[in-house]
């Protein structure tokens, strides 16, 4: 087994982009390709693209993905991470529909393997959604967590 | 007619409060490691931080058992916090109030400074260890 990149945040990013629910909402109104799913924090404002973050009338559907931390066993190459996906929608229904399509996108899938060779076993969305409003922005947002089974090493 | 042997164990259920007490404290001892655990991030006024009042509290079914807080009172239940009315269920729940749902999760304008998660992913597998230092001597009381 040779090293990798442990953080399994790309392939996520991957698997969430490509699923049809999600770019019908997170990749639309105005249109993006690929979906607005974005890791870490929002997309900044440039000057080809005018960001993520809006204020009320001009919200639109993204989806932030952060890595909480996790606990990497101790005796075999294995880590169990859990992510926070943060679903923004133009209103409160658009949010809860955005973080189940997320959630149907990524949970209960079984074993695969990343571009780089990292195992993911299983993933899993089970926590149910917490409806919330961004303080600064006031946009709706789901908040969802997702539990990762790793490999810290490349299996393929 | 001599009776047969039989390896049926009684319950002793007169004791059964004493021995879900036991558990539940440690229970109890697990929520309080957790937030020793954790570091939440610094904000001004420096040293104080904007994420300071963390808390433990403690529930056999809908009646509450224990509570700790950092700042020495006893913390106020989370209102998104749903208590099971299982009165044979031991919950107990540990966090942080406003705004460390913020700084834990992050918003569009901050970005997510997780400390609680990593605390409870350091702090769950050792609960076993940490559970059996105090149920242990509180079950050997129990005659």
């Amino acid at each position: 087994m040779t090293q990798v990149n442990w953080d399994p945040l790309g392939k996520l990013l991957t698997e969430i982009r490509s699923d049809a629910g999600v770019i019908a909402i997170a990749g639309a109104n105005p249109s993006s390709s690929p979906a607005r799913v974005r890791g870490f924090e929002p997309a900044p404002r440039t000057d080809s693209y005018d960001g993520d973050a809006h204020g009320p009338g001009e919200y639109r559907a993204f989806v932030v993905l952060v890595n909480l931390g996790g606990q990497r066993w101790y005796r075999v190459p294995i880590q169990q991470p859990r992510f926070v996906a943060r679903c923004y929608g133009r209103n409160p229904a658009e949010a809860a529909q955005l973080a189940a399509a997320v959630s149907d996108s990524i949970h209960y899938i079984g074993p695969r393997v990343a571009t780089n060779g990292l195992g993911i076993y299983a993933s899993f969305e089970d926590s149910g959604g917490e409806q919330d409003r961004d303080p600064d922005t006031d946009q709706p947002f789901v908040t969802i967590f997702i539990d990762i089974l790793a490999t810290t090493q490349a299996v393929a | 007619m001599a009776r047969k042997t039989s390896s049926r164990v009684v319950l002793n259920r007169s004791r059964l409060d004493r021995v879900h007490l036991a558990m539940a404290t440690g229970v109890y001892q697990v929520g309080k490691e957790i937030l020793r655990a954790t570091h939440p991030p610094d904000a001004t006024p420096w040293g104080v931080g904007l994420v300071n009042n963390g808390g433990v509290l403690l529930y056999r079914g809908r009646a509450k058992l224990a509570g700790f807080g950092l700042d020495g009172r006893q913390p106020r239940p989370p209102r998104a916090a749903r208590v099971s009315r299982d009165p044979n269920l031991t919950q107990a729940i540990v966090g942080y109030g406003f705004p460390g749902r913020f700084q834990e999760l992050g918003t569009i304008h901050q970005r997510a400074r997780p400390f609680l998660t990593p605390a409870v992913q350091q702090i769950l597998p050792n609960a076993p260890i940490i559970m059996a230092s105090v149920v242990g001597p509180a079950l050997e009381k129990i005659p």
